[in-house]
């Protein structure tokens, strides 16, 4: 006789009855056991809506349980689920009105109110009268750092090239119209000290020329 | 620029007219200057507006015979002419240079490609130069630069 040839009476034997295991769901013997804790009257005999929900389990019919039945077993109010339809509005409750609370979506406008009322980031000087007699000793730091700030911009100035300084020069000798030695020797001076080559020299010369 | 070839436009016109040869030889001297027919227009322009009214014909175009001995003894020059322009600009420098003459002769000495030795002469007073008799060939350059009076 082999092991897998079916019995006569194998539909027979339930294997859970055999090997003692429980049937029941976990969540409804969690559900009993509660109501067990809570109702100390009703623990040794079960009810028979439970019976039903228990013989409903049995026949793998979970998932057509109506919500009334689960109510009927778990109050949905003991197991702490509270519908959203019940939200109870304490202002009404109390019978009073509601803030005025005015939702503005530009984001931009709260923030430059905040600026303007965070008081405790701003550092700048505050807006002071100062009369006659009295020492603005505020505001010299202020002014000394602007006029640092002026002679930092004219130090920064570019100064006049070489070539335009030569050119102002060449300009100048040809006021008179006429060209002489004198000025020439000038002229062949300024181009050792502004180091300008003699190629230069013809370059601005043209210019200055056809200008 | 103008001043070698208006010369070279005088002398193709000295009898009045202008013959075939005188305008070939012209049209060559315009490409020996490297002028543009533009930069050409405008002195041959002023040239028949202020100066060919005022002659009076009495040949056949014989001009063209001077015009080529001036272009071809210009021509001869090659080596020295540097040397001419750099005395010439110095001596213009101690008579008293003008803006014009400057422009002139400085572009004179442009076409013939010695301009660099002209300006040294003129604006380099610790080069030393050697003072030159020009030759008669470069007389309307030293007419420009005041060296030689018109009427001379």
């Amino acid at each position: 006789m082999f092991i897998d040839e079916p019995t006569e009476n194998a539909d027979d034997i339930d294997p859970f009855e055999a090997l003692n295991v429980s049937t029941t769901a976990p969540a409804v013997r969690g559900a009993s056991l509660l109501d067990a804790l809570g109702e100390d009257d009703d623990e040794d005999e079960p009810s028979e809506e439970e019976g039903e929900v228990i013989a409903t389990l049995e026949m793998g019919g979970m998932m057509e349980m109506d919500e009334e039945i689960v109510e009927s077993i778990i109050p949905l109010d003991e197991a702490g689920v509270i519908e959203e339809e019940e939200d109870v509005d304490p202002f009404e409750e109390l019978g009073a009105m509601r803030p005025n609370v005015v939702e503005s979506t530009n984001t931009n406008v709260n923030d430059a109110l905040a600026a303007f009322m965070d008081e405790d980031e701003y550092q700048g000087p505050e807006n002071t009268i100062v009369f006659e007699g009295e020492d603005a000793t505020e505001d010299e730091p202020i002014e000394q750092e602007e006029v640092e700030e002026k002679i930092q911009v004219e130090t920064e100035k570019p100064r006049a090239q070489p070539e335009e300084l030569y050119r102002f020069l060449l300009e100048g000798v040809w006021i008179d119209d006429v060209l002489d030695p004198a000025e020439v020797a000038l002229m062949a001076r300024k181009r050792r000290e502004l180091g300008i080559s003699f190629e230069t020299h013809l370059k601005v010369l043209k210019q200055v020329l056809h200008d | 620029m103008s001043v070698l070839f208006r010369h070279a436009l005088d002398l193709a016109w000295s009898d009045g007219r202008l013959s075939k040869r005188g305008a070939i030889l012209l049209e060559n001297f315009q490409e020996i200057l490297e002028l543009s027919d533009s930069q050409r227009s405008v002195v041959e322009e002023k040239h028949h507006l202020q100066v060919i009214p005022h002659l009076i014909p009495r040949g056949l175009g014989s001009g063209a015979s001077t015009l080529d001995q001036w272009m071809t003894s210009l021509m001869d020059l090659d080596d020295e002419l540097p040397r001419y322009l750099t005395s010439m600009g110095r001596q213009s420098l101690e008579t008293g240079i003008s803006k014009q003459a400057w422009i002139e002769g400085f572009a004179a000495a442009e076409r013939m490609k010695c301009e660099f030795e002209f300006a040294r002469g003129v604006w380099e007073p610790e080069f030393e130069v050697e003072i030159l008799a020009w030759p008669e060939v470069l007389d309307p350059v030293a007419k420009s630069l005041g060296l030689v009076l018109e009427e001379e």
